[in-house]
């Protein structure tokens, strides 16, 4: 069993750049990312014998990964639910003056997300596993994956649901703005 | 997307509904109903048309020009999906940070001397 560790090694180094992607997309912050990738490293060392050749080592890890941030999360969630009703309130004017949407609303909608919708959408959105292969890595059923990916988009939406100018038309976007301004009776 | 197109004009969000796109599942996820109702209509006016334009635009059926709302959703979803994408593979495609190749290469050696 022991030789097969080097091919093993090699393909997990390879799969780091993915797993950081992971971390960073889940939790939001690159140094908090840094160390769940490695206490996951770490566990996968330990448990290598539970992995089943031929399975797909990018899906266990993964699931590694997710299991030390969401563990990491129970640990703190008192803690999270405060910053979380600061955040809210930040981010609900923040939309509305800058008048479009940009990648630091899109990453403080995606951490206002419930961590298990958030790594739903992640997992189907952006890392490419299909629905099955999500609801494996998170434990839980194919329904489940799909109503949280579903329950996810629109909450985001909700958050960002601000139109721009430029890609909407001048009509939509004053209307949008001015609604927002006067609290929801639009006028020229 | 390419090769994702369904053959039947309003059968193209549901054949790409398993697709881990943001933006196809959305279509078969949010705008079901109502998009069924105005298909018929639009059918009538458009029933040369509309494959030839939905197999080039699977991501726009024609039907959505004259639901304005809907598309705005889209354009969104569009973008919102963009937005995740790009978080993602910007960190993806990163190289290795030296402490994790260290790292590897230390529990390798413990393993060896074991």
């Amino acid at each position: 069993m022991n030789t097969d560790s080097v091919p093993l090694k090699q393909a997990m180094l390879a799969l780091i750049p993915n797993l950081r992607a992971f971390a960073v997309s889940l939790c939001g912050d690159i140094e908090r990312a840094d160390d769940l990738v490695q206490e996951s490293l770490l566990k996968a060392w330990d448990h290598l014998e539970s992995f089943q050749e031929g399975t797909n080592l990018r899906a266990w890890l993964f699931t590694i990964l997710r299991n030390t941030y969401f563990s990491e999360c129970r640990r703190r969630r008192r803690e999270v639910e405060d910053r979380d009703g600061t955040k809210a309130a930040e981010l609900a004017v923040h939309p509305g003056q800058q008048g479009h949407l940009d990648m630091q609303d899109f990453r403080r909608a995606l951490n206002l997300l419930p961590p298990d919708q958030r790594e739903a959408l992640i997992l189907v959105g952006a890392a490419g596993f299909s629905y099955e292969e999500a609801a494996a890595i998170s434990g839980c059923a194919v329904g489940t994956i799909k109503s949280r990916v579903n329950r996810a988009r629109s909450k985001l939406t909700e958050l960002l649901g601000v139109v721009t100018p430029r890609e909407f038309g001048p009509d939509a976007a004053t209307e949008a703005i001015v609604a927002r301004r006067v609290g929801g009776s639009p006028r020229q | 997307m390419a090769g994702k197109n369904g053959s039947a004009t309003y059968t193209a969000p549901v054949a790409v509904a398993e697709a881990s796109d943001w933006q196809s599942s959305t279509q078969s996820a949010s705008g079901g109903g109502r998009d069924s109702a105005r298909s018929e209509e639009d059918a009538k006016q458009q029933q040369s048309g509309s494959e030839r334009q939905s197999a080039m635009d699977t991501q726009r059926p024609s039907h959505d020009r004259k639901v304005p709302r809907g598309m705005l959703d889209r354009s969104l979803q569009a973008q919102l999906g963009r937005q995740l994408r790009s978080i993602f593979s910007d960190v993806a495609g990163e190289p290795v940070p030296e402490r994790f190749i260290k790292l590897l290469e230390e529990l390798e050696a413990k393993e060896k001397r074991r």
